[in-house]
C-alpha cells in the first residue's frame, strides 16, 4: 500500500505545483455554480415578451392590463405589421392579435348569445412552452373580465334586454320553460364537461394559432436542427481547447523556439495555429451537419451560401478563440480550467441548453453580446427558420469580427518562452 | 563576428547575465563553459534575439539583434538542448517543415531535406516517425534541422545530452566538419572533456559574469614540465625513462592510461548504433 500512498502524495504535490491551474479548479465549478443558481433563484426579470395589438375599447384596454399585472410577461402594445416582422424575425416568441369587434364580445350578453371571440396567436414555431404559458394566463385575464361583467349594473341590463328580446322572439311555451330548457342545458353540458366527454359547455373565446417564420415554405420548429447547432458549437470550442493546449505544449517541448529561429514572423506562427484551427472546425461542421441532414433530416430552409457562410464564420471565431485561450492560460492546466469555464458559460448563456426566456434579465442581455448566441442563432436562421440571406451574413460577419478580435487579443498575451 | 557588449539579463530580481564582454572571431569553434545557473542559456537566447537583454547589446556581422532580428535568423542556426522536434511526423516531414519556415521551397528544399538527412545519417529513416528513434538518433535530427538554412553561425546547446558514445563522436565529428567549412560555431555545455576535444577558444562563465576568454592552450597554460609522447608502436616505459636519465634529463616516466571512452569505442567501434528503441 505505501507505493499506492508514495504516488498519490507525488500527484498531489504536481497538482499543487501550479497554483494558479488548482486554484482555477477550485474557483471555476464556484463560479458555474452561482450562474446556474442566478438562472432558478426568483429573479426581478421584466418577463416573457408578448406583442398585444388591439383595437379601441375598454373592455379589451383592461385585459390588457390584466395581462400587464400577470406574474411572468412584460406586455407590448404595437400594429399588426410590427407584430409579424417581430415574430417571423424570432425577435419576439408571442404575439396576440385581438380582432376589431373584441371589446364588443367581451361582455355576458356576448358570450350568451353564442357569437365566440377569436384571439389570433402568433407564435415563433420553436416557442411552444411559451404559446401554452401565454394562452393560459390570457383565458384567465378573459374570464376575470367576463366575471366583471355579470357584476356590472350596466352589462347584467344589456344581458336581461338581450334574453327579454329572446323571450319575446320564442316561438311557443312559456318564458320559464324557456329560462328551464337553457338551466337544463347548462347542467347537463357542465356534468358531460366533467366526465371528460366534452359536452356542450364552450368557452365563449378561444385562441387561433398561426407559426410564424421569415421566408417560403414551412414554418415548423426543427428540434434537431437546434440542437445540433448548439453541442456544434460547443464542442467545437472543447476542440480550440486542445489546440490552445498544444500549442503551450510546443512552448514547453522547445519546438516554438526553433520556429522562432526562423525568419517567419511571430504573428504568422500564431495565424498558422488559427488558421489549422478553423480548418478543423469547419471539416467538423460539415460531417456533423451531413450527418444530422442524413440521419436526422435537419432542413436548410435558408439559402445555402448563407448556411455555408455562417459555418464559416464560426470557424474563424474557434480559431481566434484558441488563440485566446493560449495567450491567456500559462500551462495546459490553466487552458483546462479557463477554457471549460469560458465553453459552458458561452453554450448556456448563448441559448445552446435552455431557452433564454428562463433567464433573468441581465443574462440575456449579456447572451446576445456572446458569439456562441450569432453562432446558434445563424444556423437557425439558416435552417429551420428560413431566413434570408441577409441574416446569414450578418451572422458571419459577426463571427468573423469575433474570431479575429479574439485573436489578436491572444496574439498579444502570448508569451513565447 | 560576434559581440556583445555589456550584456545584463534580470529575471525579476535575480541577475542571470550581469555585464557580459564577449568577442567570438569569424570562424571560431567557440566553447562556452560554465555549471548550471551560469548564465549560458540566457546569453545564448539574446545572442538567438529570443530574448531582449535588460541592458548593452548583441551584435551579428555587425548588426545589432535587436534592430534586424529577422536578419540575424537567417545567419543563426540555434540546436536547442530539449529536442525540439514533432514526435507525430516523420524525419523527413520534420525537416521539411523547418525548412518551409525558413523561406526554402520547391527543388531547394528537397536538396536541404537530403542533406539533413545525410547529416544525421537517417537516410534509411527518412519515413520513421520521429518517436519511433532513438536519444541519439533524434538529436542528430535535432542538429540536422538546425542547419537546414545553411547558417554561418551555428550554436549548440548541450548537443550531446542523453547520447550513447558512438552518436556523440558522430556529433564531434560533424562538429569539426562544419567548422572546417569555415562555420562559426558556439558550443555550450558544462562537459570541460567535450570543449577540451573541440574547441579553440573557450570562455568560462558562473553566476552571469564572465570568469575567463582565451584560447584553449592559454587557458590551460603549461609551465614546460609536461609533455606527451606517442610512439609508433608498443614501447617499455622503463626503456624510456632509461634513455632519458642517460641523456641527463631529470624526468619521471609515466605510463599514460586511456579514457574509459577510449576503451569503451575500441571494443564497441565508432560506427552508429541505429536501432529501433523498444
Amino acid at each position: 500500500m505505501r507505493p499506492a500512498l508514495y504516488v498519490a502524495a507525488k500527484e498531489l504535490r504536481l497538482f499543487a505545483a501550479d497554483r494558479t491551474g488548482a486554484l482555477l479548479t477550485v474557483l471555476i465549478p464556484v463560479l458555474l455554480a452561482a450562474l446556474t443558481g442566478m438562472l432558478f433563484a426568483p429573479s426581478k426579470s421584466k418577463g416573457m415578451d408578448v406583442l398585444v395589438v388591439h383595437g379601441p375599447g375598454a373592455r379589451v384596454a383592461a385585459v390588457v392590463d390584466d395581462l400587464r399585472k400577470a406574474d411572468g410577461l412584460h406586455i407590448e402594445v404595437v400594429d399588426e405589421a410590427t407584430a409579424r416582422d417581430r415574430v417571423g424575425r424570432g425577435k419576439s416568441p408571442i404575439a396576440l392579435v385581438f380582432p376589431p369587434e373584441a371589446d364588443r364580445l367581451l361582455t355576458p350578453s356576448a358570450a350568451f348569445s353564442g357569437e365566440r371571440l377569436t384571439i389570433h396567436m402568433l407564435r415563433d414555431p420553436s416557442r411552444e412552452l411559451e404559446g401554452s404559458f401565454t394562452q393560459g394566463l390570457l383565458f384567465q385575464a378573459l374570464m376575470t373580465r367576463l366575471a366583471r361583467g355579470f357584476a356590472d349594473p350596466a352589462e347584467l341590463k344589456e344581458l336581461l334586454a338581450q334574453q327579454r328580446a329572446a323571450v319575446a322572439r320564442a316561438p311557443a311555451g312559456l318564458p320559464w320553460g324557456l329560462f328551464l330548457d337553457a338551466a337544463d342545458g347548462l347542467v347537463t353540458g357542465l356534468a358531460a364537461a366533467e366526465d371528460g366527454q366534452g359536452g356542450e359547455l364552450q368557452l365563449p373565446f378561444a385562441v387561433d394559432e398561426e407559426l410564424l417564420g421569415m421566408g417560403e415554405g414551412p414554418k415548423s420548429y426543427h428540434s434537431y436542427a437546434h440542437t445540433f447547432a448548439g453541442m456544434l458549437c460547443m464542442f467545437l470550442l472543447f476542440m480550440a481547447q486542445g489546440q490552445a493546449k498544444r500549442l503551450i505544449e510546443e512552448r514547453q517541448e522547445g519546438t516554438l523556439v526553433r520556429l522562432r529561429m526562423t525568419p517567419a514572423p511571430p504573428g504568422q506562427i500564431l495565424a498558422g495555429v488559427g488558421l489549422a484551427t478553423a480548418a478543423i472546425a469547419l471539416l467538423i461542421s460539415v460531417a456533423v451537419y451531413a450527418a444530422g441532414m442524413l440521419a436526422f433530416g435537419i432542413p436548410v430552409r435558408g439559402p445555402v451560401v448563407g448556411f455555408v457562410a455562417v459555418l464559416l464564420g464560426q470557424a474563424v471565431f474557434v480559431g481566434g478563440f484558441a488563440l485566446l485561450l493560449a495567450g491567456l492560460g500559462r500551462t495546459t492546466r490553466q487552458i483546462e480550467s479557463l477554457g471549460t469555464f469560458a465553453v459552458l458559460v458561452m453554450a448556456f448563456t448563448g441559448g445552446a441548453w435552455l431557452p433564454s426566456f428562463l433567464m433573468p434579465d441581465w443574462l440575456k442581455a449579456v447572451g446576445l453580446a456572446l458569439p456562441t448566441r450569432w453562432a446558434t442563432d445563424g444556423l437557425a436562421a439558416m435552417t429551420w427558420r428560413g431566413f434570408d440571406l441577409g441574416a446569414g451574413l450578418l451572422a458571419a460577419g459577426v463571427l468573423v469580427a469575433f474570431g479575429v478580435g479574439l485573436a489578436l487579443v491572444g496574439r498579444w498575451r502570448f508569451r513565447w518562452a | 563576428m560576434i559581440a556583445i557588449e555589456g550584456l545584463v539579463v534580470r529575471y525579476g530580481a535575480l541577475e542571470a547575465v550581469a555585464g557580459l564582454d564577449l568577442a567570438v572571431p569569424r570562424g571560431c569553434l567557440f566553447g562556452l563553459l560554465g555549471p548550471n545557473g551560469a548564465g549560458k542559456t540566457t546569453t545564448i537566447a539574446c545572442l538567438a534575439g529570443l530574448r531582449a537583454p535588460d541592458a548593452g547589446v548583441v551584435r551579428v556581422d555587425g548588426v545589432a539583434v535587436g534592430d534586424d532580428p529577422a536578419a540575424v535568423r537567417r545567419r543563426v542556426g540555434l540546436v536547442p538542448q530539449h529536442l525540439a522536434l514533432y514526435p507525430a511526423l516523420t524525419v523527413r516531414q520534420n525537416l521539411s517543415f523547418f525548412g518551409q519556415m525558413h523561406g526554402i521551397a520547391g527543388a531547394a528544399l528537397r536538396d536541404r531535406v537530403d542533406f539533413g538527412l545525410a547529416l544525421a545519417q537517417l537516410e534509411a529513416r527518412a519515413d520513421a516517425r520521429v518517436s519511433a528513434l532513438s536519444g541519439g538518433m533524434a538529436r542528430r535530427l535535432n542538429l540536422a534541422c538546425g542547419l537546414l538554412h545553411d547558417p554561418p553561425l551555428l550554436i549548440l546547446d548541450e548537443p550531446t545530452t542523453g547520447v550513447d558514445a558512438q552518436s556523440r563522436n558522430h556529433i564531434f565529428e560533424t562538429v569539426r566538419r562544419l567548422h572546417a567549412e569555415g562555420r562559426t560555431i558556439i558550443y555550450t555545455t558544462h562537459y570541460m572533456e567535450e570543449v577540451e576535444a573541440l574547441c579553440e577558444q573557450v570562455a568560462i562563465m558562473d553566476r552571469g559574469r564572465l570568469l575567463a576568454s582565451d584560447r584553449l592552450a592559454g587557458l590551460l597554460g603549461g609551465d614546460g614540465t609536461g609533455f606527451t609522447l606517442e610512439a609508433a608502436g608498443p614501447v617499455d616505459a622503463d626503456r624510456v625513462q632509461a634513455a632519458l636519465a642517460a641523456a641527463g634529463i631529470d624526468a619521471r616516466v609515466t605510463p599514460a592510461r586511456q579514457t574509459l571512452e577510449q576503451v569503451f569505442l575500441g571494443l564497441t567501434g565508432r560506427g552508429l548504433r541505429d536501432e529501433d528503441t523498444p
